[in-house]
């Protein structure tokens, strides 16, 4: 029977397909890629709003914190001519070392790294795009 | 596009994957004839078959990264052809599945069912009884009628069917020779009954 079969398969005719289905299909294909875009940019976008918001508050805070912490005072010694502070470098790294905040500074400059990723990843294709226009 | 004439559907893929947008377009220009074919094999309707075929396309295109080079592009094609006609068959309707088939893939019925009834070849003469006949097609369990649509309309060997159904070669050549058996039977009920 499968030669049988074979053969209605290959007789049996099949409308022709219209015209514009390849254009349909590009067409398609093309809208699904600008929906996707738009997507990411969106994404994007609110990436860069929620880490620049994240940078100047952590910002402030941690600026706030270097100020009470005499971190600048600590710091402002190693520009003075005390002969001393060759003798006790090892306790003055450790104070200056101690009134530092850490993790702050750490989530501080981890938001700044995701501000300025996030940010290229929807500036560069809008630069393009204004290239291009 | 006459640039990719000398490409194969493979050489295309690595082209499109590499950035050439161009290369997916000679992709779908090539194999569009093939997945509308099958579609509408599946379905046998113009206008679904051509809404499938763009879904076909579409998927394709997310999903090039995953396709592995130890089908060919025309059988992978095929496979997501046949998983978006079963899904908007299924959609659709509640189509018949047989009430014989069971889990590990057997099927009581037709497994006892010897092939007595050899069908003339003079009977597909007529280009009617021929049409009839792929018609029919809509009555037998889907799996069955997928696979007997990758053999003979899409010219898939047991192998490409084995990896397009997830199937031991096995099972699908026991599917194909239950698939013509139930066809078989469902012609000789038409004929006695005209």
């Amino acid at each position: 029977m499968d030669h049988n079969l074979q053969k209605a398969f290959t007789d049996s005719s099949i409308p022709s397909f219209s015209d514009t289905l390849e254009k349909r299909i590009m067409y398609r294909i093309e809208q699904h890629k600008t929906q996707k875009s738009r997507v990411y940019q969106f994404g994007m976008k609110f990436i860069s709003l929620f880490s620049l918001t994240g940078t100047v508050f952590l910002g402030i805070k941690t600026a706030g914190y270097l100020s009470t912490s005499g971190f600048f005072e600590y710091l402002s010694l190693i520009s003075s001519e005390n002969v001393s502070l060759l003798s006790y470098w090892k306790e003055i790294g450790g104070v200056i070392a101690d009134s530092l905040p850490i993790t702050g500074a750490t989530t501080l400059l981890l938001l700044t790294g995701i501000f300025l990723w996030s940010i290229g990843s929807w500036y560069k294709p809008l630069r393009l795009t204004l290239q291009t226009v | 596009m006459k640039v990719f004439m000398d490409y194969t559907d493979e050489e295309l893929v690595s082209l499109f994957q590499s950035g050439d947008s161009q290369a997916f377009e000679a992709l779908v220009t090539r194999n569009l004839p093939s997945v509308y074919a099958f579609c509408f094999r599946m379905t046998l309707s113009k206008d679904e078959a051509e809404d499938i075929s763009q879904e076909v396309f579409l998927k394709a295109w997310t999903k090039i990264a995953q396709f592995e080079k130890t089908l060919s592009f025309k059988a992978w094609l095929i496979g997501i052809a046949r998983n978006t006609s079963i899904d908007f068959l299924r959609k659709k309707k509640p189509y018949v599945f047989s009430q014989y088939e069971t889990h590990n893939d057997t099927n009581t019925l037709t497994d006892s069912l010897t092939d007595s009834l050899p069908l003339a070849d003079e009977i597909f003469e007529s280009k009617e009884q021929q049409e009839t006949l792929i018609q029919m097609l809509s009555e037998i369990p889907i799996e069955m009628k997928t696979i007997l649509i990758l053999k003979h309309q899409s010219n898939m060997t047991f192998e490409e069917i084995a990896v397009i159904q997830k199937k031991p070669m096995n099972t699908v050549k026991s599917q194909y020779r239950r698939a013509l058996i139930l066809l078989k039977e469902k012609w000789h009920m038409h004929q006695n009954a005209i």
